[in-house]
């Protein structure tokens, strides 16, 4: 198990450094450096040289990329080139919109993909089967901007209401104010995630029903509910709750989306602002931050996995 | 960790005219099942819709056909957008751009993720482990983050958006034609086709190509309806398909922004989106179910 987990831990380090190799790289691939995108089109030739001098563009490729993990391994995160203000701050105050958002999510994911996959295995091949699966396929095939740009602009519409944008209100100042400006976007993208689980769910509970165990326990004169409760919904979910910690990764991208629209000042929206304006001191340092994030998750979902599971421990 | 995927489907061996009698069978077993017969028809509506659309649309994408803001009428049964418009029109002619981003991209993906697979399992050794290292980095960050990243160093245009979003399918079609080819590669055909002295060469592409063929398309199926929700969630952000080509994404982008608010022209591009990607996805689906023998009988 020690050597499972060290060898996991090495490869998700040479993972973070392949990321931050590839996206420093690939941000200097395009026209315009930092220096020309700062200072704007009105800036003379001497400006520019002379902030690149003092960003330090002139040095070669390596020798600014071995700059740049210097300082973020020092706790140094940067700051802006284009408004100054630092990264750390950003992030402070940022994070916790965007952790809110994908607690609530993952809450609306787990509460529904579920039971309805539970449902959809059990009733299977019935009209409730059936009309489950619809609406996790519809569920998967929704383009979250358009459900987010109806939730907005319909109720507008019809009662003269829109959800709250903009400004967070903090949980604990305002309890109904704040789930009012989160629950929305997190519906929307709790949506398509619990489609996924429920899909999974329903196959690995038809799956794990079909074991020689379940008719053991059938055999020895279980309820269905026990054997149900009991022996085949703990197994299933194994998988279900591993997949759960992958969704994280396509759920930060959704924030993206969800943030600009629902005006939610979280890190999608940062990341998003950021690559707009071509800001790449702040794009190279929150992609790092968004690895480190997802490598994290993998890692203690692969760890958990192999800990329930003694079968993955080769290594 | 090894995520143990289903080997190529059973009707890979069958050669010549008894494989022809298999695609017949195939269409016919989608056409038995409800949900994919209805992804199917959607799906060909839409091919149907998109090929002829200069001919079908009653308006140019951005020709003025009447006064902005109107609500549908017979003359204009989707509305006209902000800019006087027709909505259908756009609708309609947006439709190629949907299809060309998906199929290209997800054609021009799917190959290079399967060549890359079948090196990476054919030869093992340090090529594997490069390989999939490299796999592993690509997948251990939101997809959708990375496009928009690149987009932005690239500019935003059809070709980059198609180029893209192709690249971004490489790594998980390449996990999935690697673990096929290992598991392909202990059959005897292809310990056969080395003993009598075959080329790495000629294996790769003689013996073992087309046995993972019919997994790399079904593959693809699945892929399409991720694309195309993938280009209009890029277009909707303003780094994808350029205005002002009328792509539905970009479209209801621009009816978010709009005042006053004009719902029909946020909600039909939109309902575009929704039921090509729900097509392709119930014909994915049901391409799955059949050819995926171990799913068989737990599904129908």
């Amino acid at each position: 198990m020690r050597a499972y987990i060290v060898r996991r831990l090495l490869l998700s380090v040479l993972v973070l450094i392949l990321i931050s190799v590839g996206v420093f790289w690939l941000l200097r691939l395009g026209p315009g450096d930092v220096a020309e995108i700062a200072l704007g089109q009105g800036a003379s030739q001497g400006q520019v040289e002379a902030m690149r001098q003092h960003l330090g563009l002139n040095e070669p490729i390596h020798l600014q990329y071995f700059r740049w993990m210097g300082q973020i391994l020092r706790g140094d995160l940067g700051s802006s080139a284009i408004s100054g203000t630092p990264v750390a701050s950003e992030l402070t105050s940022r994070l916790p919109v965007t952790a809110e958002l994908l607690i609530i999510t993952l809450l609306v994911t787990v509460a529904i993909g579920i039971p309805s996959g539970v449902i959809s295995a059990l009733y299977r091949n019935s009209p409730v089967d059936y009309a489950v699966r619809v609406a996790a396929t519809i569920g998967l095939s929704l383009p979250v901007f358009w459900a987010a740009t109806l939730v907005i602009i319909l109720p507008n519409q019809w009662w003269g209401y829109s959800p709250p944008l903009g400004r967070t209100v903090g949980f604990f100042h305002d309890p109904w104010g704040n789930l009012a400006q989160f629950v929305p976007p997190a519906l929307i993208l709790g949506i398509a995630a619990a489609s996924v689980i429920m899909r999974l769910t329903r196959s690995a509970l038809l799956e794990v029903l079909r074991q020689d165990y379940i008719r053991t326990a059938r055999s020895k004169g279980l309820r269905d509910r026990m054997v149900i409760w009991r022996h085949a919904l703990r197994n299933s979910l194994v998988p279900v709750v591993t997949v759960l910690g992958l969704q994280v990764t396509a759920l930060l991208g959704g924030t993206v989306i969800i943030e600009q629209i629902f005006a939610l000042r979280g890190l999608g929206n940062y990341i998003y602002q950021s690559i707009v304006i071509k800001d790449f001191t702040v794009v190279q340092t929150m992609a790092l931050y968004i690895a480190l994030v997802v490598v994290l998750m993998n890692l203690v979902v692969d760890v958990t996995y192999a800990w329930l599971n003694p079968r993955i421990r080769y290594g | 960790m090894e995520i143990t995927r289903p080997g190529p489907p059973e009707e890979a061996q069958i050669p010549g005219r008894a494989r022809r009698r298999s695609g017949r069978r195939l269409l016919l077993l989608i056409l038995r099942n409800p949900l994919g017969l209805t992804g199917l028809l959607l799906v060909l509506t839409l091919v149907f819709v998109g090929s002829l659309a200069p001919f079908i649309a009653p308006f140019g994408a951005n020709e003025s056909a009447g006064i902005p803001f109107q609500d549908p009428s017979w003359a204009h049964p989707f509305g006209t957008d902000g800019l006087g418009r027709d909505i259908m029109s756009r609708v309609i002619l947006g439709a190629r751009i949907s299809l060309a981003v998906g199929f290209l991209s997800v054609i021009g993906g799917t190959l290079m993720g399967t060549a890359i697979g079948m090196v990476s399992g054919y030869f093992g050794g340090w090529i594997d482990s490069l390989i999939q290292r490299a796999v592993d980095t690509a997948m251990a960050f939101p997809g959708l983050i990375l496009l928009l990243i690149i987009i932005s160093v690239m500019g935003p245009s059809m070709k980059n958006v198609i180029i893209v979003i192709g690249v971004g399918i490489v790594p998980g079609v390449s996990r999935v034609i690697r673990g096929a080819v290992l598991s392909e590669k202990q059959s005897q055909y292809v310990e056969a086709a080395q003993v009598v002295g075959a080329s790495s060469a000629r294996v790769l592409f003689r013996h073992l190509a087309p046995n993972v063929a019919p997994l790399a398309i079904v593959i693809a199926t699945t892929l399409l309806a991720g694309a195309i929700l993938a280009e209009a969630g890029l277009s909707f952000l303003g780094l994808g398909v350029p205005p002002p080509n009328p792509s539905w994404g970009a479209d209801v982008s621009l009816a978010r922004n709009a005042l006053p608010i004009h719902i029909w022209w946020a909600f039909f591009p939109g309902l575009a989106i929704a039921l090509t990607v729900l097509g392709f996805n119930f014909l994915g689906d049901a391409l799955r179910d059949i050819l995926d023998p171990r799913l068989r009988g737990t599904t129908r």
